[in-house]
């Protein structure tokens, strides 16, 4: 608020002065106008309720992702999940159909039906040959400046002499109207990046390019860009990570 | 997939609605599986996760009515957590067993299903207020830091804010009621 304007109505600055952001002034005559208004007192007791349920989410969130414990060396790497919220599992919809529990052999035997059926989904909807084409590198891609639980796929084919590399993203919130999403390059060493493309609001996406300019990079990078015209990076990485040489591990 | 339906998810599911267990996982599928990340072996999540959606489909009749949906699915999470620990061969560390089944355990349960109550309620509100919320409380930026980043006026990311956390706190309270 401007606080030569006494008697303005505070609720917009109330989120502010919640969190600590906002000056000494503007504290002071949020305070004023609050001990005066009815209104904006009410809107104070709406704001701190729900202020308070996003600071105990965020805290919840941050504490499930400090690990519990040390994890096998056998177990690793954590790689992403294999499927996201974006798209419904397989095994979701044929739970449904057969109305029952499958356990056992018939749990994992269905799991491993329902990955065969999405990669294969997958493969026919970005252009993929039937038969599948090497995979000559591929990459986990971990949130920076995005919720802890988003993080992408990567997986690099040989495709007729070039390189078919495939993205598909889980847990990205929606960017936004006047901003998106773009996959771009990355040498960590010299910092040159190379824009591939933007990415859809599928999350899901195939970029073609040479081997031979493909070989200049080793890393890939999701970038959040405002829809100005500036062709730049933005600046704000949401995910990023390092390519390795051949398919995911297991 | 049908847009998702923040109060009635769990009324629809006892129902017998297949739409809602789908539903159900959108909404809090990633919320879960951050839970299970944290307990369980990277190779057995997807199990896990396989294994929790599964049992809130075949134990819906569980769902009594008034019942809040979110705590309900993150006890059926964690009890399968347990389960694939306990089918785990080998050493089970034992800090993750302590932090799994005892009270601390439950409480971190329930604070997630919560958390998850919290995401969802968030997918109802118009994408502006969303973003300008999800930057402010869990990506720990400033107003002025979001106002940069979304290249907005500062006054429009308060206004977005204020208006997000009012609708919020409606829609805690409702679902307290």
């Amino acid at each position: 608020m401007n606080p030569s304007e006494p008697s303005a109505h505070v609720g917009d600055d109330l989120p502010a002065l919640l969190a600590g952001d906002c000056d000494r002034a503007q504290a002071l005559a949020v305070a004023a106008h609050l001990r005066t208004c009815p209104l904006c007192r009410d809107e104070l007791v709406s704001v701190a309720l729900a202020t308070g349920t996003l600071r105990a989410a965020a805290r919840a969130e941050r504490d499930v992702l400090a690990p519990a414990g040390p994890v096998s060396p056998a177990d690793a790497p954590a790689d992403g999940p294999a499927d996201g919220p974006a798209a419904t599992p397989d095994w979701l919809t044929s739970s449904l159909r057969s109305r029952q529990r499958f356990g056992g052999r018939r749990r994992l035997a269905l799991a491993a039906a329902s990955v065969i059926i999405l990669a294969g989904a997958a493969a026919a909807a970005i252009g993929l040959s039937a038969s599948g084409s090497p995979v000559v590198a591929s990459a986990t891609l971990h949130p920076l400046q995005a919720p802890a639980s988003a993080s992408a796929d990567i997986t690099v084919t040989s495709s007729s002499g070039g390189r078919l590399m495939v993205v598909r993203t889980y847990g990205l919130p929606a960017p936004g109207g006047q901003h998106f999403y773009e996959v771009w390059l990355l040498d960590p060493v010299t910092l040159k990046m190379m824009p591939m493309g933007t990415l859809p609001p599928s999350g899901q996406a195939s970029y073609g390019l040479s081997a031979s300019l493909m070989a200049g990079y080793s890393a890939v990078d999701i970038s959040l860009q405002a829809n100005n015209g500036n062709p730049a990076h933005s600046a704000v990485s949401v995910l990023r990570g390092s390519l390795a040489a051949g398919p995911p591990s297991a | 997939m049908s847009e998702p339906s923040f109060r009635p998810v769990g009324e629809r599911l006892a129902g017998g609605d297949e739409r809602a267990l789908e539903e159900c996982y959108h909404l809090y599928g990633q919320s879960v599986r951050s839970y299970l990340r944290r307990f369980v072996p990277p190779p057995d999540v997807e199990d896990v996760m396989q294994d929790t959606f599964l049992d809130v489909w075949r134990c819906r009749d569980q769902l009594e009515p008034g019942r809040r949906f979110e705590p309900w699915l993150f006890v059926i999470a964690r009890r399968r957590a347990i389960d694939a620990l306990r089918r785990r061969r080998g050493v089970v560390d034992v800090a993750v067993v302590r932090d799994l089944m005892g009270e601390d355990g439950n409480e971190l349960a329930e604070r997630m299903a919560w958390a998850a109550e919290v995401r969802a309620a968030l997918t109802l509100m118009p994408a502006e207020q969303r973003e300008a919320i999800e930057l402010a409380y869990f990506g720990e930026l400033t107003q002025r830091e979001i106002a940069e980043r979304l290249g907005v006026p500062l006054g429009t990311v308060k206004a977005r804010v204020s208006r997000g956390l009012r609708r919020l706190a409606v829609l805690v309270e409702e679902r307290a009621r």
